[in-house]
Parts: C-alpha cells; structure tokens; sequence
C-alpha cells in the first residue's frame, strides 16, 4: 500500500487523548528505524489504554501490504500497518486466547525468519532422504 | 524426570516446540511480567541456557484449590508450559509415588539439589498439636523447617501459606501459621489468593527461571508485577463508583446495569491483585465481572474483616476530611477513598462505621 493519507487526528485525539503520546512514540520510532535502523517494540498490554482506546488505535494504524500467520504454541498474526515498518503482532494460545499483542517497529518481525539452527536441521533431513537407502529404513514398508 | 533433558529450551524442543515457538513463548512471558517486549530476546538466552529448577510442593493446612488452580489449564498455555518445564520432584497430590517411596522422592531431591531447589508451600502451619496436620507422621512445622533449610527461595502459594488464610481465622482452633511466621532466614515470595490466579503463580516460577532471582516484592512480600495496584483501580466498573452509581442489592436496576459493587461488600479498593486484569477461566472474567464483589482474598485476615456482604468499614469524619484535601491537590477522589480504605483498616474496624453514599459525593 502507498504511503498513508494522513486524515485530520483532531476528532480521533478529542475523543481518545491517550492516543496523542503513543502516536509521538510510534512516529519517533519509525524515525529511528528509518535513519539508524534501530528497532523498537511496544506492548500494548502494558498501555495504559482502554478497551475502547486500544480499538482506535488499531483501527487509525490500519492494514498495510503484507499478513502472515505463524503457526506456532497457537496462531501468531502479523500484520503491517498501513505505516510501513509497523507491525501489528498477536499472539494466541492453543485456546485461541491472545497471550500478547506488540506493535513491531522493524523491516521484518523476527518471528517472520527462519531461525538458523531449523534451516540447518532441515538442511540435513533432506539429505538423509536424498541419499541412496532401502524403502524399508525411510518407512515405506 | 531423571531422563528428561534438563535445560528448558531442551525440553520444549523435545516436547515438538519449534524456534518459533519457543520466541513466542519468550515474548508472551515478558508480556506477562510486565517486561519491555525488547526483553524477549533477553528471556530467550536466559531460559536457553537455564537448567530446571528443582522444585518441592509441600501441602499442609489447605484444601487443594491452590494446586486445583495451577492445573486447570485445558490446552498448552504459557503458564502450562513453565510448570512443565521445571522438575516437580515431590507434590503429594500429583506425583504417581505414596507413602514410603513418595517421602523418599522428596528426600532424595532435597539431598541432590541442596541449597538450589525452590519450595513451594500451600496451606498454612499448625503451631497448636501437632496431630492436626501431618505428613508421613512427621508434623507440618517439622517438615517445613527440614525442607526450608535446604531451599534456594520459598513460594508461599495461597492466602493459607502467605498469611495463614481460613485456618488462621479467628478462633484459629490449630493456631494456624503462615510460612514467614516461622522461617525468616530464607527468601520467601507470597503468593496469596483464595486461590492465587495460576498465571501469577507460574510468573513467579517464570521469573525465577529466567532471572535465577526473585522478583521485586511489595511490603507484604509480594510481587509487584501482579499485586502492585488494587482490582479497584483497574476495575471496569471504577467509573460508576467515581459518579457514585451503586447496585444496592443483587438483583436491582444498579446490578443489572453493572455499577459499582462497593455497597454489597466488594473489597476491591483494598484488595491488590491482579484479577481484573489477568482475569479468570481462561481470561473469561472475574468476580466482579459475574456480578459478585471482591472477597479480598489475597489480603492478610481477609475472613476476619467483618463479612463479605458488608460494605467496606470507614470513619465518616476520616473519608469526608481527607478526600476532601485530595481534591484540593487535584487527586481523584475515589483513589483518596480506596488508599484511605487500605491505610485505616483497623480503624474502620473499631468504629464500624459504613461508608455512605453523600460520603463518596463529598469527595466527588
């Protein structure tokens, strides 16, 4: 998605003040990553904001370009907000209950990367399965 | 548990969690301490290299509930993952071993891990004769003391084990104890409630695991990151308290509109705890969300405090005066109220007199 059209936050700030400071932060952050490529994390659980808050939040950032679901301990979801570089990260458990929900100021969420040591493990699972053997010892019998 | 791999990340993996997985496990933990999110890489270095503590459950004056808890999780949860990763050693409740065998685990692992294991006590210490609470015949004081000596930290777990609880109260027929009463040359952790929320209890483990330190604690030897501010502060319905909106029973216009529970007898401005935020049942509510006011059941004598259904005891002229000065210095006036409430407890007690509602006005 092209670069937001920023729409006038008056109504938004008049009605939830809280978000003025986070915003600030947010754009703050956005900065850094931008000309020092210095990453950031906020935990909205930690915010001192209201249900109602929390929502106008989510819905002035928006969706960008890029989703992903993360399969892992229960679904993880990542989403970029309509502010490239910002991410929306929910976590939720095997119940389906969210345990975390960060906003990512980064290029690319960590948990988006395929961790080294798994590359490798898979790496040499699929040599295994390429080197010559019976049917028998890869359990085709 | 001699067979299973002894660093967590080790056994998380055995267990089918993936890298991913397991960062996620890191992020959630630190969401739940209360940690800067940035801290997950932190946590996930920590618990890589941690090894399982070593932990003894020792049960004496309780009803269960406490364990009950802990183990009532129906699917893989942070929580659920912390309590398996650490090394149960002895919990009469749940280990497979009794009797004789059962009394050897518990000797056995004190011996091997001397000094480094964590114990966790539930329910409280009979001081009055010793038959009213016993283990193996060996008497509740005796084993707590044996098994004290050799503990890294102590987690009282449950109002029972941090203040002496229902057995302590009054008439206190066994002279029921809490754990700091009788040990006080090891670092003891309270974790109260009736019974404690079990994300509370595995944070502390949590903590414990990744810090190999005890988290910081409030005056009553709490942890700060879940008992540091009161369910009334972080109540839904704080708002028609501070108008002054009341359900004056159960089943008036006020209840069923959701207003504030403070005159059925909620305690919540005295209670600190983590209910209103961490939530119940899988986060599905607490009590004040299903319509009942806080017991205060994580607070010392929470059964002696002049019954449940009662509204919480104040001087008129203690709420009207210094709330009164509250405002002048710009504080709200409900928090006047709910810190008055804490800090004059036993003197409401004494004068028994209840807040009424052209009280909460005046400091309106």
């Amino acid at each position: 998605m092209s670069a937001p059209v920023l729409a006038d936050l008056n109504p938004l700030l008049d009605q939830h003040p809280a978000l003025r400071p986070i915003l600030h932060e947010l754009q703050q952050a956005l900065a850094d990553l931008a000309d020092q490529g210095q990453e950031t994390a906020l935990d909205l659980h930690s915010l001192p904001l209201s249900s109602a808050d929390t929502q106008a939040l989510l819905d002035f950032l928006g969706t960008g370009e890029v989703s992903a679901k993360v399969h892992a301990l229960g679904p993880s979801t990542l989403h970029e907000t309509r502010f490239p570089g910002l991410w929306l990260v929910q976590h939720r458990n095997e119940n389906d209950q969210l345990v975390a929900r960060l906003l990512e100021i980064t290029s690319i969420p960590h948990l988006l990367i395929a961790p080294i040591e798994e590359v490798r493990d898979g790496t040499q699972q699929l040599l295994r399965m390429l080197q010559p053997q019976s049917h028998q010892e890869i359990g085709y019998d | 548990m001699t067979d299973s791999p002894n660093r967590l990340a080790d056994l998380l993996k055995s267990h089918g969690v993936s890298r991913r997985g397991f960062l996620k496990f890191c992020a959630a933990t630190a969401s739940m301490l209360a940690l800067p999110p940035g801290m997950a890489g932190t946590i996930a270095k920590a618990l890589e290299r941690a090894p399982r503590p070593s932990v003894i459950w020792l049960s004496f004056q309780e009803c269960t509930g406490c364990t009950e808890s802990l183990t009532r999780s129906h699917a893989p949860t942070v929580e659920g993952l912390i309590f398996d990763s650490i090394s149960l050693d002895y919990h009469h409740t749940l280990q497979a071993a009794s009797g004789t065998a059962a009394e050897q685990a518990r000797e056995a692992a004190m011996q091997q891990h001397r000094g480094q294991y964590l114990l966790v006590v539930d329910g409280s210490i009979p001081l009055g004769n010793p038959g009213y609470s016993t283990i193996a015949g060996i008497s509740n004081l005796d084993m707590l003391k044996e098994a004290a000596a050799g503990a890294a930290a102590i987690v009282a777990v449950g109002s029972c084990a941090a203040f002496g609880g229902l057995p302590n109260a009054q008439p206190n027929p066994t002279q029921a104890v809490s754990v700091g009463d009788i040990i006080k040359d090891k670092p003891i952790i309270n974790v109260p409630g009736c019974p404690p929320i079990p994300v509370v209890i595995t944070g502390v483990l949590a903590h414990y695991l990744v810090f190999g330190t005890i988290p910081e604690l409030d005056s009553l030897g709490r942890p700060k990151v879940f008992y540091g501010t009161n369910i009334h502060d972080r109540c839904y319905r704080r708002p028609f308290y501070e108008r002054g909106w009341f359900a004056e029973t159960f089943d008036d216009e006020g209840a069923r509109k959701g207003w504030c529970l403070f005159k059925l007898g909620c305690k919540g401005p005295i209670t600190y705890n983590a209910c209103a935020t961490v939530k119940w049942n899988d986060g599905v509510s607490f009590p004040i969300e299903s319509g009942h006011g806080c017991l205060g059941c994580s607070e010392p004598k929470f059964w002696d405090l002049g019954g449940f259904y009662q509204a919480l005891s104040e001087p008129n002229r203690a709420i009207a005066g210094s709330a009164g000065a509250a405002i002048a210095a710009g504080a709200v006036a409900g928090l006047a109220a709910g810190y008055l409430n804490r800090s004059h407890r036993d003197d409401a007690k004494a004068h028994h007199a209840t807040v009424t509602i052209n009280d909460l006005h005046k400091g309106a």
